[in-house]
């Protein structure tokens, strides 16, 4: 009956036996899996896997007045798309800048397929990474749309390699057009100028590959590179700030914790550069917000002020959500509806485990916004799939909010542990740098 | 006599373990890198797998069924990583799986096996790539060998569904 199918698969099999084995590695990875293994639970560092990974938040929303400059205002005349790509990058005034300065590149590329059209709308590019708006407009409305996969190549078909990518995925579904914005960084200058742009969405049900050529045109611009090498002391934590850089598309602020530190830090909550005028460029809100080197070694990124030539400019921050390095995650017994652990001050009460929902109180006294618990593991180390997070303010005046996981099973043993990623404790302090 | 070797891991023999696990690390490379794709993600695999399974085998009941347990922890975990690329943020190292198919020419089953969900997949990968008897499928999943066949030809069928759309969008 399925003859062809039985015969592929076995095929496929067949052919993995003529791969080449690294041998040496595997051996080496089983030891070190197994010395992982011997290490009593109690002791055991917690490990991120995705340390690397990129931290991003998704604000969902929309800004409804923009203000432009009038030559501004009149590129985005000239431009069709260009305004619907404003509203994208409402809240990132460095791009915003670059637009402005005439910084950024039209394209204008499109390609139609399966009723689909595709265009790319334009791009902005620096040595650091690159910025693509796209757009797609369709015949009839949209059907559980979602962007599949997206690959840059160049003219060639060579995988163009990144350190991160980001982008977003419709939110609103009985829509006829989609507009989003890529944004790649890259380890070094992207060199190549000719090159193609995979986009694969699914529509329906059904996949559609889209592959467009862009030509890139080349544009000076030099990063402005402000090596600090400074160490600050915030409430007995040492921070060092080790360099300020400066592109068109981002500001990169690279910080070093002291591993002698008795708090990990966990966010960097108001960490900003600003003028003699005080004007202010915060950090990136939507996309890629920072990158993690280390669990002591983060780079954040910041809206960035290439365009602007101020005279004085500063590195300021005064607040820093951190926890005791023991407290950095919470510890659960689902079974017996108990907190075994957490951070000092016992922000979290009133647990309650109904199905796969996993339910806190969370007291932060004042407005937060953040998603506190990132990753789940049992006690056997195996991550716990979690379909979704919930949290809503409902006692306002006392701040506490109701927050909660839910995980994707009931396929675990207790206790478990939620790695903390932001939590409303902070260490405070007047940091105030000179950069210019 | 491998059986034995599973009994002493269980009772907490460690070098009855590490035996176990070089038994079947040959196996554990090609499913991790059949699903990831990457052969440095499937060389971590491997670490992370031989942590997750010492710390767990005293909970294997059936030690003839280990390697068939031993590959569903592999699997999960791979099922872990690819659902985790499906984020709006991707890194560069995890994501090479996309980059890297060309180097294959088995893309186009791989390609359809990674549209089918996680069980139908899992099904496949285990009769076919790694040749688990249906009877053992069965015992694991506690059903019925009949429904593993069921089942068994619903993931066939899906397998074929995705191979024939496929191959139609290539002759336009």
């Amino acid at each position: 009956m399925f003859d062809k199918e039985e015969s592929k698969l076995t095929e496929w099999k067949e052919q993995y036996d003529s791969i080449n084995i690294p041998l040496e590695k595997i051996n080496k990875a089983i030891d070190a899996g197994y010395k992982k293994g011997t290490i009593p639970i109690k002791k055991k560092r917690k490990t991120w896997i995705w340390s690397s990974i990129a931290a991003a938040i998704l604000i969902i929303g929309f800004i409804t007045t923009i203000r432009v400059s009038p030559t501004f205002a009149e590129y985005l005349s000239t431009v069709p798309g260009m305004e619907k790509i404003v509203e994208l990058i409402s809240n990132n005034k460095g791009l915003l800048a670059a637009i402005d300065n005439e910084y950024a590149q039209e394209i204008g590329v499109s390609q139609e397929k399966n009723g689909m059209n595709v265009t790319i709308d334009a791009l902005i590019k620096d040595d650091t990474g690159m910025v693509i708006f796209y757009s797609i407009k369709a015949n009839e409305e949209l059907q559980n749309f979602q962007i599949e996969n997206v690959e840059l190549q160049t003219k060639e078909g060579t995988k163009i390699n990144y350190n991160s990518l980001s982008f977003g995925n419709p939110a609103d579904d009985k829509a006829k057009t989609y507009t989003d914005v890529l944004e790649y960084y890259f380890s070094k200058p992207l060199k190549d100028q000719e090159l193609q742009l995979t986009i694969k969405v699914k529509n329906d049900s059904k996949i559609t590959s889209f592959t467009l050529p862009i030509t890139v045109k080349k544009q000076e611009n030099k990063s402005k590179v402000f090596d600090l090498n400074k160490t600050v002391n915030i409430e007995d934590q040492k921070i060092k700030v080790k360099k300020v850089k400066v592109d068109p598309l981002r500001i990169a602020v690279h910080l070093e914790m002291d591993p002698n530190n008795s708090k990990q830090i966990l966010e960097f909550q108001d960490i900003r550069l600003v003028d003699q005028h005080g004007e202010a460029w915060s950090k990136i809100s939507n996309g890629i917000t920072s990158s993690k080197i280390s669990a002591n070694e983060q780079i954040v990124y910041l809206q960035s002020n290439y365009f602007k030539t101020p005279e004085e400019l500063y590195l300021v921050f005064n607040k820093i959500q951190a926890v005791e390095k023991g407290d950095t995650a919470v510890i659960v017994d689902t079974e017996k509806q108990k907190i075994i652990q957490q951070p000092k001050g016992n922000k979290l009460s009133n647990l309650q485990v109904e199905g796969q929902d996993i339910r806190f109180n969370l007291e932060t006294k004042k407005e937060f916004n953040y998603f506190i618990f990132s990753s789940i593991k049992d006690i056997t180390g195996r991550e716990i799939e979690s379909d979704s997070g919930f949290s809503y303010g409902f006692d306002i005046d006392r701040y506490t909010q109701e927050i909660g996981v839910t995980l994707a099973n009931n396929n675990y043993s207790n206790p478990i542990e939620l790695e903390l990623s932001f939590y409303p404790s902070w260490i405070e302090g007047e940091v105030k740098m000179k950069l210019e | 006599m491998e059986v034995n070797k599973v009994k002493m891991a269980i009772n907490g023999d460690d070098e009855a373990f590490l035996a176990i696990i070089h038994a079947h690390k040959v196996d554990l490379y090609k499913t991790a890198l059949s699903y990831l794709r990457n052969q440095d993600e499937a060389i971590e695999a491997i670490q992370e797998v031989t942590y997750r399974a010492y710390r767990s085998i005293h909970d294997l009941r059936e030690p003839t069924y280990f390697k068939t347990w031993l590959i569903r922890i592999m699997i999960n975990y791979c099922n872990d990583l690819l659902k985790k690329n499906n984020r709006l943020i991707f890194d560069e190292r995890i994501l090479l799986q996309l980059g890297k198919t060309e180097d294959y020419n088995y893309i186009e089953i791989e390609d359809a096996m990674s549209m089918l969900d996680d069980d139908q997949r899992q099904l496949l990968h285990l009769k076919y790539f790694q040749d688990i008897k249906i009877k053992e499928i069965a015992a694991i999943w506690n059903c019925p060998e009949g429904t593993v066949k069921t089942r068994l030809y619903k993931a066939l069928g899906s397998l074929r569904y995705i191979l024939e759309e496929k191959g139609e969008k290539k002759n336009v």
